[in-house]
């Protein structure tokens, strides 16, 4: 399902048009990208949580060309699934 | 930092931005997971625009021992949700690190002391990657290099013998370092600090090369020892010339220098200077004339158990470009080694640095019978 099938799904449950529930799934996600950055854990309930991880350098090896690289140091998104949506997916 | 928000905090921050009132964005916010929920478990795939992709993964059955008893259990196929941040997503919570890139390692660069950083880090990703395919850099385990490093300290004894020519392990490798070094050879028999180089023509005779299964390894070993001896040497040869010049080794003005008394050095009278030099050219025999007694030689600093008592000053000579001490003995009593007198006369602290255009007093000497 892409974003705009999501988008018309979204707009028939909350009964509004399609181009108000896209600005708002937009500011939606500006604000959640917005704690995101300062490292806050986002705990929705009975969903997940979208939490972001440091994760250290490392030297990866190409296993075609053998070549040594040292792969930088990253904060990444992760999102934990909540007990009950793991529950309603394997039923 | 770790601080963490529940969805109404979320809410409350997502009303701020769009004025809404808390019922209407909690709403909306209650809403837009449902229906995520909804179509995650009805599509398998979803994606939002901004925030990234919901994926469902199947996983299949499979064998595993439980931990505790050992028995072979059969762990069911489950699903798995996944979530993929978007582009935008992604490099906004990474922008603090946005300025590393990665950097492609040299064969050269010794891992030794990473490799243990990696391997706790290796577990942790993944434990991550188990969870949700996130990273889309592929994971090879770093673990392959390890069993190089034991290597590294026993091999001590290999740039001794770089041209061993019995040793079938290695035939064609050794000399390959070597070639780069051999200009230096010949200098290394005169540095003194380091002894053990002169045994590189005797390495023929030396059996002592342990085997080496890698190649390459084997080579850098040898690079890296090459370069310690130089580097040895050449701190060596830097400390000995050192020395030398602190102790003025290759001075002989020096020992008649230490003992001298310690007056300060006048300057000499300018108004007296200029035309001297010359007379004293012309009168100047190697043999100093006895004009005075002996009594005011006392008066002067003299060269301890010297052939000449220094008995007055005879006349002055001003310091050019190109003199030294030598010259003006030379040319002023015949002979060199009176470069002692001048000195002890004029009571030089150091005798290798007399400003341009000083006076040296020249000494009258008298013979000691």
């Amino acid at each position: 399902m892409n974003s705009k099938e999501f988008l018309s799904e979204l707009a028939s449950a909350c009964g509004m048009s399609q181009a108000e529930t896209g600005a708002k799934v937009k500011a939606l996600a500006s604000v959640m990208a917005g704690k995101l950055e300062n490292e806050t854990s986002i705990v929705i309930p009975n969903f997940g949580t979208f939490e972001v991880k440091k994760k250290l350098e490392r030297v990866f090896v190409n296993p075609t060309t053998k070549q040594k690289m040292l792969v930088p140091p990253k904060l990444v998104v992760g999102f934990k699934v909540a007990t009950a949506l793991k529950d309603k997916l394997n039923v | 930092m770790d601080s963490k928000i529940a969805m109404s905090d979320l809410v409350k921050f997502f009303c701020q931005q769009e004025k809404l009132t808390i019922k209407e964005g909690d709403a909306f916010v209650r809403a837009f997971f449902e229906t995520l929920e909804r179509c995650l478990l009805q599509e398998k795939v979803v994606k939002v625009k901004d925030l990234g992709t919901f994926k469902v993964v199947d996983v299949a059955d499979r064998e595993s021992v439980d931990v505790n008893t050992g028995e072979r259990i059969r762990i069911q196929g489950h699903g798995k949700i996944t979530f993929t941040p978007d582009t935008e997503l992604k490099d906004k919570v990474n922008r603090p690190f946005a300025a590393f890139e990665t950097i492609i390692l040299s064969e050269l660069t010794n891992l030794d002391d990473m490799t243990r950083l990696p391997e706790g880090v290796q577990d942790e990703e993944d434990d991550d990657e188990a969870g949700m395919e996130m990273t889309k850099v592929p994971e090879v385990p770093v673990v392959p290099e390890t069993p190089e490093s034991p290597e590294v300290p026993e091999t001590p004894e290999i740039p001794e013998a770089p041209e061993t020519p019995e040793i079938p392990e290695t035939p064609e490798t050794p000399e390959v370092p070597e070639i780069p070094e051999t200009p230096e050879i010949p200098e290394i028999p005169e540095a003194p600090e380091t002894p053990e180089i002169p045994e590189i023509p005797e390495t023929p005779e030396q059996p002592s090369i342990p085997a080496t299964p890698k190649k390459s390894e084997e080579k850098s070993e040898h690079v890296q020892w090459w370069y310690f001896l130089f580097f040895a040497f050449v701190l060596g040869m830097m400390l000995l010339s050192y020395f030398v010049g602190y102790y003025r080794l290759l001075c002989p003005c020096v020992v008649e220098n230490t003992e001298l008394i310690e007056k300060p050095v006048e300057k000499a009278k300018k108004d007296t200077a200029q035309a001297q030099p010359k007379d004293t050219l012309k009168v100047a025999p190697a043999a100093p004339a006895p004009k005075k007694a002996a009594a005011p030689a006392k008066e002067y600093a003299q060269v301890p158990g010297g052939k000449y008592t220094i008995v007055g000053t005879r006349g002055e000579h001003k310091m050019q470009v190109g003199d030294n001490l030598y010259k003006i003995a030379r040319k002023e009593y015949g002979d060199r080694n009176m470069a002692q007198y001048i000195i002890v006369h004029n009571q030089f602290k150091n005798p290798d640095v007399i400003p341009l255009g000083y006076m040296v007093k020249l000494p009258e000497l008298k013979a000691n019978e």
